[in-house]
Parts: structure tokens; sequence; C-alpha cells
């Protein structure tokens, strides 16, 4: 058997009287009743899927396990010459602040139908 | 004097969506133009008319409160199936696994079809439905737009971000399952 005979372009299922006609007015009452959300730059999201970044975030965790490794076996080894606070806050902190995800971004994921699939 | 039909111009719609003042004049046309091609999409993923009502008012929902993230990067309709789908696919996720045997679900899918008041096609189409209804839901939806909507493997992977290769593959080995399962039957 091939499907492709079976076709008959013939849609097999019906709906109610006028129901297209009354869909698009229901709809417009929504639309006249409600504001559209406002609009949520995509730079961010989209920036974080691209290979570049991915490669940084890669970077920034194996970076992250040497200095919180470090940091620990200098508490663990007293004689050991590097100490916890050799690398400071402020490494981190850049590498935060390079990685700003905030409350923005995520409503801005989350409300974004076009990248959803 | 006669009403002018105002003729559908997608570059036209998407700079009118742009403007807040016009954007919900050119919502209204792109309901009035793409509701009814998705509705049976929907349609014939979900079957019943009452669960493609609530899942065609809930696209057109999201596609309103998200219009003003539409910048025309993609077709309307290309964004509008996305949300569709995406709704699509959330409600037969949340709809309870029918944990009966093979013989039980075929026969009470073509059954079922055929008893609904809004279903008035043949036997063959009901059998047809319910050898797609067996399919994985990914690979129903590619089913539906290749072959009833025969829309080119291009746009179908626009929609879905899946590869053409991935596609062919896919629709390929669902129209085997299709007449394996149709051959079986009669």
């Amino acid at each position: 058997m091939n499907i492709e005979d079976r076709k008959t372009g013939k849609i097999p299922f019906s709906v109610p009287e006028n129901y297209f006609e009354d869909f698009h007015r229901n709809i417009m009452l929504h639309v006249q009743k409600t504001q559209p959300l406002p609009y949520c730059k995509k730079s961010n999201v989209k920036a974080m899927a691209t290979p570049f970044m991915k490669w940084q975030y890669a970077a920034a965790v194996v970076l992250m396990f040497i200095i919180g490794g470090t940091a620990y076996l200098s508490t663990i080894s007293p004689n050991s010459d590097i100490a916890a606070n050799e690398y400071s806050n402020e490494y981190i902190d850049d590498m935060l602040e390079s990685y700003p995800i905030d409350d923005y971004t995520f409503y801005c994921y989350l409300t974004n139908n076009d990248t959803d699939f | 004097m006669t009403k002018e039909k105002k003729q559908y111009d997608e570059g036209v719609i998407i700079a009118r969506l742009q403007d807040p003042a016009l954007q919900a004049d050119a919502f209204s046309e792109i309901v009035k133009k793409h509701s009814e091609q998705i509705y049976w999409h929907i349609r014939r993923m979900v079957l019943t008319h009452d669960d493609a009502n609530d899942i065609l008012q809930n696209t057109f929902i999201k596609a309103w409160n998200g219009i003003n993230n539409f910048r025309g990067e993609s077709q309307i309709s290309t964004w509008l199936y996305r949300i569709a789908i995406n709704e699509t696919l959330t409600f037969l996720n949340h709809k309870q696994p029918q944990q009966i045997s093979l013989d039980t679900v075929e026969g009470s899918i073509a059954e079922q079809l055929e008893s609904d008041i809004y279903f008035n096609g043949e036997h063959a189409d009901a059998l047809l439905h319910e050898a797609i209804s067996t399919l994985p839901e990914k690979q129903r939806i590619i089913f539906d737009l290749k072959y009833f909507q025969e829309k080119k493997y291009e746009e179908i992977s626009e929609i879905l971000g899946t590869s053409i290769g991935a596609l062919k593959a896919s629709y390929h080995i669902a129209v085997k399952k299709i007449e394996n399962y149709l051959n079986n039957k009669d």
C-alpha cells in the first residue's frame, strides 16, 4: 500500500458553524483587553548559545575548579606555598560580572516563544 | 458601495506590528489569515475539536502576548507554527498516558473518531488517523506538515529547527510505519 495514493485533499474533520469567525471575534476581544508584553532583547539569550560563549563557560568552570581546588589544598596542607588568598576575590567577581544572568534575562528567555522549540 | 477586500501583505503586516497604534489591526489580519490552517494542523494532532480549540486559543493569546518580540526574522506562519507546536506538545505531554494494549488503542481511536459529530470522513480516513496516532509526537508533526500540508522540507526545517536530512529520514520512517500498520489492518 502506498499512502501517497490515498491522498484526497479533503479534510475529514469539521467544526461548529461560524467557528473561525467566532474564534477571530473572541481573540480580538482578548486583544482589546490586554497589552502585549514589552520587547525583550534576545542578544543575551542567543549569545549564550554561541560556540564561543560555550568555550568561555567551560574555561570559567575549569578556572573555578582550579582556584577552588588550590584553595582547598592549601587549607589541608598548611606548609604549602600556595595560599588560599593568593587568588583574590576580584578574579571571581570579574568572572561573575562577565556572565550577567539577571531576572530580566530569565523573563525574556521564558517569554520568548520564538526560540522555544 | 462594495467593500474592498484587504490584500494580505506580509511585509506591510510586519511593519504595522512595530507600531503600537496599528498593532491590534495587524494582529487581526494575522488571525484571519492563519487561524484556519493552524487549527487543522492542531486538530490532526489532538483529533478532537474541543482540544484543538483550546490549543488554538492559547496559541494566539501567546502570539499576542509576545508580539513585540516578533521582529520579522522569520515568516509569520513559521512563528505561529512554532508556538502552536509547542502548545500542542505541552498538551499531549500533560494528557494522561493511556496504558492499554495496542489493539485496544487501535480500535478505540478509529471508533472514537467515527462517533465524533465533527468527523465526516470515511472509515479509511479514521484508520489513517489511527495509524498516525501510533507515531511518536514529533514524527507525527513532521508527517502532518509534509503529507497533509505539503510544506517544503526547508520550511519544516525552519519551523522545527531540525536538519533537512533528519526530517527526510523521519518522514520516510513515518510513512513506512503507517503503511505497515494499514497493511496489517487489511
